[in-house]
């Protein structure tokens, strides 16, 4: 079997330099590059629930209380103390394991829905406690005009396609990263877990050890996704990242494929395109968006990608007659 | 019975292993001792705590009171994936695969606590990590050859055929490179044709030098292949020693079949 490295360090080239050709070859496309910046922000934010969810099993709903984490800790870094990126992300993928490591101690010894439960938990009170800190969070007012951040030096980002540049490369590297976990001997602990943990205990893994891993690495990758959606919206407020956006990012890894990284990228960016094509019905944007949810998810149990590579396979099949 | 034959150390050893739930004694006060290098076999009729002593040895279960211990250390308080770690791995009586996970990766999770790679070097891919994951892979199909697998290994390990699925379990104990092995009836369901193919891979892995437990129900396998039995009977051992001396203990034959007399006498 091993790992087809190679081949994946060039698609992961190839889709570096075709977004970063995008802002090069339409400078005026501000939408569009937004879009793509968007697109970026959810897979990474997908990658990491998919990593906790559906290769390790344990349902997080509580996705977004990690980002909004990530994004009031960025928005809070640039108004009061520094404005470098690299701080900023250090920053975020600390103080987002750190709570995601206490999430998970707290849900070591729960199972299913209870996890569900702990988690949701987690990002209500998340939502909570931005609103009600208004000394440090401004409350409901939220955190506006946060400026671009500077990288290194005096060496800053001058707009939405440079940002591009930045979410484009820190998404590939993520992917990477979760590719390579999944695809070693954590993953296969991961995987273990979810399909059964007692066998998993039995067969020489640490359980709780993993699973606490799990946690701290969907929560890095939530914080990193907050502080990267902050530069994009130059704005954060509580309700940005509540329930709903949990919800909705459960919704990508669910309908991209559950415990497969190209399932939730695909996932991610398939529900961030059909929610902006769905916007010119305007008030019936959620309706529509909600039943198209829930078509896709009673029909396509198993989620897109599931679909794709039996299309791929039946092809293949047909090409080989 | 040959006492020179009985080495000094043992394997594995219970003292006074005694496990309770609520008001049942499960287990009481068991002392056994398994030789290295041999085949043990544990029978007794059903709910007589077999399994449960091999869930108090794997670390599944806590013994309510008494100690187990491996090659002279007490393995009493450790956790389960420790106590793979140091060389006892076991399959189930109702089969425990990873159903999402396909035959090799099922297999290569056995291997687990034989690796080192740690959540940086596999995320980032440093050195050594690609040569412990081919090792590891080596490894698993090696040990599916060695239990007599045959098919295909990126299947999923649930849409294998029953007896396939013990193999693949036995194939991941195995990958934990132990020196004892508990299966827990690992001929179960399996027809005579598979049963034999089993019997002969439980004499091979004893060639290898692996020391067996076994739970086992299939007597003809049991008299065949052990050379040492323990019987337990609601929870307590009846009897010890080579299959001859079991066949003709007479308080085996009555936790079989009933006592000789009693009942008719009345009539």
């Amino acid at each position: 079997m091993g790992i087809p490295y190679k081949k994946l360090l060039l698609y992961g080239l190839i889709a570096l330099v075709i977004s970063c050709m995008i802002p090069t070859f339409f400078p005026k496309s501000k939408y569009y590059i937004n879009l793509l910046n968007l697109i970026g922000i959810y897979i990474i934010i997908a990658t990491g629930l998919n990593i906790i969810t559906g290769y390790c099993g344990q349902i997080n709903i509580g996705q977004g209380g990690f980002c909004a984490v990530g994004a009031y800790t960025t928005a809070l870094l640039t108004l009061h103390i520094s404005s470098y990126l690299p701080v900023h992300l250090a920053a975020s993928i600390v103080v987002t394991g750190i709570i995601g490591l206490l999430v998970g101690i707290s849900c070591l010894r729960l199972a299913g829905i209870y996890i569900a439960m702990t988690t949701l938990g987690f990002g209500a009170i998340v939502e909570v406690i931005l609103f009600g800190w208004a000394k440090l969070t401004r409350g409901s007012d939220g955190l506006r005009d946060i400026a671009y951040p500077r990288i290194v030096g005096s060496l800053s980002l001058g707009g939405e396609g440079d940002l591009l540049y930045v979410i484009s490369l820190i998404a590939i590297l993520l992917l990477l990263f979760a590719y390579n976990i999944v695809h070693t001997r954590l993953g296969r602990a991961f995987m273990a877990i979810r399909d059964d943990q007692l066998a998993a205990n039995l067969s020489g893994i640490n359980v709780p050890r993993y699973k606490l891993y799990a946690f701290v690495m969907s929560a890095c990758y939530g914080g990193i996704g907050g502080c990267l959606y902050l530069y994009s919206a130059k704005c954060i407020f509580p309700e940005v990242f509540g329930l709903d956006f949990s919800i909705l990012s459960l919704m990508m890894v669910v309908l991209g494929g559950m415990g497969s990284i190209s399932g939730g990228v695909l996932g991610a960016a398939l529900l961030t395109v059909s929610f902006e094509l769905l916007r010119p019905l305007e008030q019936f944007q959620m309706v529509v968006y909600g039943i198209l949810i829930v078509v896709i998810s009673i029909f396509i149990p198993k989620g897109l990608l599931g679909v794709g590579m039996g299309v791929f396979s039946f092809m293949k099949r047909s090409f080989q007659k | 019975m040959n006492l020179s034959n009985i080495p000094k150390h043992p394997i594995l050893e219970t003292k006074d292993l005694s496990m309770r739930f609520g008001g049942l004694m499960a287990l009481d006060k068991i002392n056994f001792r398994v030789n290295p290098g041999c085949i043990t076999a544990i029978i007794g009729p059903n709910g007589s705590g077999k399994t449960t002593l091999f869930n108090i040895i794997t670390g599944a279960h806590q013994p309510s009171s008494g100690q187990v211990s491996f090659e002279g250390e007490d393995i009493t308080s450790l956790p389960a994936f420790k106590i793979v770690s140091i060389g006892i791995a076991r399959t189930f009586q109702n089969i425990r695969l990873f159903p999402q996970m396909t035959v090799l990766e099922n297999v290569m999770v056995g291997n687990h606590c034989r690796m080192k790679a740690g959540l940086w070097a596999s995320g980032l891919r440093l050195r050594g990590i690609s040569t412990e994951e081919q090792h590891c892979e080596e490894k698993a199909v090696q040990m599916l050859g060695l239990v007599g697998f045959e098919g295909d290994l990126k299947i999923k390990s649930s849409s294998l055929p029953y007896g396939s699925q013990r193999l693949v379990e036995l194939a991941r104990a195995l990958c934990a490179e132990p020196r004892l092995i508990s299966l827990d009836e690992p001929t179960a369901g399996m027809n005579i044709t598979e049963t034999m193919t089993m019997l002969t891979t439980i004499r091979k892995l004893k060639d290898l030098g692996i020391t067996i437990l076994l739970i086992e129900h299939n007597m003809r396998l049991v008299m065949g292949v052990a050379e040492r039995i323990m019987v337990l009977n609601s929870g307590q051992k009846i009897a010890e020693g080579n299959p001859e001396e079991i066949c003709n203990d007479e308080k085996v034959i009555e936790a079989y079949l009933g006592k000789k007399d009693l009942r008719y006498k009345v009539a």
